[in-house]
């Protein structure tokens, strides 16, 4: 019982702790932090605009349809000097010809 | 400069008036961000993030809303976000089975955990003979629900009287009085707790 009281007085005094608290500001020149934050953002911002202007996007798209179609055009390309090649080795094969000796 | 003219001063991107405001504003919003987040170094990134809100969206601010409600709601969501995500990253350190304790629910609400809030704080603007006493006072607080947690801040840290807090919170009178009364209440019982573990 008297365990009880005193364990309430304690909360009383404890819940009556933080009357005639004051206010905590924070440390000097926050305006200063604050300002070089928003700048840091800004640029930031400025910086992803220019990467998303239209001009930049087209040319990146065409830059990138050229690489694909000069790898498609250069693969065609292999395709059918090797396709070429089979054949050339086909006929000597069956004319009974040495390649190499009609390489002259 | 009064109010009105402050803000439309703002909304023109007026350096000068944000000036202003950063320093008729900055102690309030970090006293308040200070008192959830419990953290000083947290404290000074979130009021930065207060006022570069603040700055970038002064443009929709308007119609019958009061600037400095405006104000402390911004600060108090960025600080409970604040609180949330550092409590998340010591809540995944803490144990290689507090995910599923989390899942289970056998880790907030009913019982102390002082290894997720650590009853250290200790308030800069509390009276020195205080001092103890607040900081028990603060770790319970950090305990309270979100909505109990911001009330009891507002009123008891930052001094707003229930109408203010009521514009604050976007809420009826009799909410903000009755979270404040289960706010009293729910610290009364984390205090009991305390109080009894120390006999």
């Amino acid at each position: 019982m008297e365990s009880n009281e005193r364990i309430n007085s304690e909360i009383d005094k404890t819940l009556r702790s933080l009357d005639g608290l004051e206010r905590a500001s924070p440390r000097p020149f926050f305006h200063t932090r604050v300002q070089a934050r928003l700048e840091g953002r800004r640029s930031a911002t400025a910086a992803k605009n220019w990467t998303f202007r239209p001009a930049w996007v087209v040319a990146s798209l065409g830059l990138v349809f050229a690489l694909n179609v000069s790898a498609v055009l250069m693969y065609q390309h292999q395709a059918s000097t090797y396709e070429q090649q089979q054949t050339t080795e086909t006929v000597a094969d069956e004319w009974g010809i040495d390649p190499l000796s009609l390489d002259w | 400069m009064d109010v009105p003219q402050l803000i439309r001063e703002l909304q023109q991107g007026n350096q000068a008036a944000f000036r202003t405001l950063v320093e008729t504003y900055q102690s309030r919003v970090y006293n308040t961000v200070l008192a959830i987040v419990q953290h000083p170094d947290d404290a000074e990134d979130v009021a930065q993030e207060v006022f570069v809100q603040v700055f970038e969206s002064i443009g929709r601010f308007g119609g019958d809303q009061k600037l400095t409600a405006w104000i402390y709601r911004i600060a108090t969501t960025k600080a409970l976000e604040a609180y949330r995500k550092r409590h998340a990253r010591k809540r995944l350190g803490a144990t290689p089975f507090s995910f599923l304790a989390r899942l289970f629910g056998t880790d907030e609400a009913d019982g102390p955990d002082d290894r997720l809030h650590p009853a250290d704080f200790e308030h800069p603007g509390v009276k020195l003979e205080q001092q103890e006493r607040a900081r028990i006072l603060f770790g319970a607080i950090s305990r309270l629900p979100e909505q109990q947690k911001v009330a009891f801040t507002l009123h008891h840290v930052e001094g707003l009287s229930y109408q203010e807090i009521t514009e604050v919170m976007q809420t009826s009178l009799s909410s903000v009085e009755s979270l404040l009364h289960r706010a009293k209440q729910n610290l009364r019982k984390r205090l009991a707790w305390y109080y009894k573990d120390e006999q």
